[in-house]
């Protein structure tokens, strides 16, 4: 077979000759079994090799395809890191957050509380009118054991009152830790609010 | 960001876009376009495995009969054997030639493992499957074939038969003449028709 032949088998098989053309090629082959041998092999030949193109292109589509999934996995994961690392900050901004809030609510609120019970327990007016520095002495250098400690008293009131609630609760802890205290119970009670 | 490629016309659908017809997409599979056959990938691949799955399968055997079902629908688009159907929706024809595949292997394995069949469907009765399998010996035999071709006529048959590159296109890859590329190509088709046809006539 020379390169005329080839081409005109190739022709053949990929529709490229005229309507005329082809009638007359079939005829030739009907009646020339090596040329019918030869369109055949050529056909096999080329479907074979067609098919091993597709295959070739079927295995880059797998290998796109999957990459492709594997990069939207990899993105989805590494968007839920993402999203979990900042969710996890967000988190923890809020619970520091609210924490905070809810410290200072709740400092506030004892504050207030704190405030409004020194307040009550402040029934003496004449104590309750003193200085703070009278009562500071007075707490030390009265001269009955009852006048010092309930000047001691109220001078964790005042503290209280002024919102000076840890310098409070060391005197509190004092006067609730000595038994013999006046104002040991109240002060227990007190410290009960913290 | 994409870019439109020169080449590609604004209106055509390219493997970014997932808006187009029917018959663009079997327009595309023609051509062996890739964003045409990652679609069917993409749509199809793991539905497929699980129907496999669901259906006496492994993983393995769901890729092996997509790969062989895909690979005979788009043999029979290429050669005409199959031709648009307005009505038809492309990826329910694959599934279905890759689900006849499957149930093809289920079919020749039923006597030794008595697996049920999934449905009333018969692969042995089903003619245009036989031939569409029947092309895997061939295939078999033109890759045998092939692989005993050397150098550069292995190169060439593959760039031309297998990646559709011009003979202007390998004539420069080769650094050669057309008109010798074309003698070769001639050449090279015939050593490989001759390998081809021992290696079938050892089979026989």
């Amino acid at each position: 077979m020379n390169t005329a032949q080839f081409e005109r088998i190739e022709a053949y098989l990929q529709n490229r000759l005229s309507e005329t053309e082809r009638r007359d090629f079939e005829a030739e082959i009907h009646e020339n079994s090596t040329l019918s041998a030869e369109v055949e092999a050529q056909r096999k030949l080329r479907l074979g090799l067609r098919a091993l193109g597709i295959e070739k292109q079927l295995l880059n589509a797998q290998k796109r395809t999957q990459t492709k999934q594997i990069g939207q996995i990899r993105n989805v994961f590494w968007g839920k890191m993402q999203w979990q690392t900042w969710a996890a900050a967000a988190s923890i901004i809020v619970v520091l957050g609210v924490s905070w809030w809810v410290w200072n609510y709740n400092t506030a609120q004892n504050e207030n509380q704190f405030m409004a019970l020194a307040e009550k327990e402040m029934t003496d007016v004449q104590y309750k009118s003193l200085p703070f520095e009278s009562l500071q002495n007075l707490s030390k250098a009265a001269p009955t054991r009852n006048a010092r400690e309930k000047a001691e008293w109220y001078v964790a009131l005042v503290y209280l009152k002024k919102g000076k609630n840890n310098e409070a609760k060391i005197i509190l802890e004092r006067i609730a830790n000595e038994p013999q205290h006046l104002y040991c119970s109240q002060a227990k009670r007190m410290l009960n609010k913290w | 960001m994409y870019v439109w490629c020169a080449d590609i016309p604004h209106s055509m659908p390219t493997k970014h876009s997932g808006n187009f017809t029917q018959s663009e997409l079997y327009e595309a599979l023609t051509l062996r376009k890739e964003w045409a056959y990652d679609h069917l990938y993409r749509e199809l691949s793991g539905t497929f495995t699980h129907w496999v799955g669901r259906n006496n399968g492994s993983e393995m055997d769901a890729e092996d009969a997509f790969q062989k079902g895909l690979l005979n629908f788009l043999l029979n688009l290429e050669t005409g054997k199959y031709q648009f159907q307005e009505n038809a929706k492309i990826t329910t024809v694959v599934f279905d030639y890759c689900k006849k595949v499957w149930l093809n292997e289920l079919a020749s394995s039923r006597l030794v493992t008595r697996a049920m069949m999934p449905d009333a469907y018969n692969p042995a009765n089903d003619t245009d499957l036989q031939k569409d399998l029947e092309r895997g010996e061939l295939i078999t035999q033109v890759r045998a074939a092939l692989h005993q071709l050397k150098g550069d006529c292995r190169q060439l048959i593959e760039w031309f038969y297998m990646d559709d590159f011009s003979l202007r296109e390998i004539a420069e890859k080769l650094g050669m003449k057309e008109s010798s590329t074309k003698q070769k190509r001639y050449d090279c088709t015939e050593k490989l028709k001759q390998i081809y046809l021992k290696l079938t006539q050892q089979n026989q």
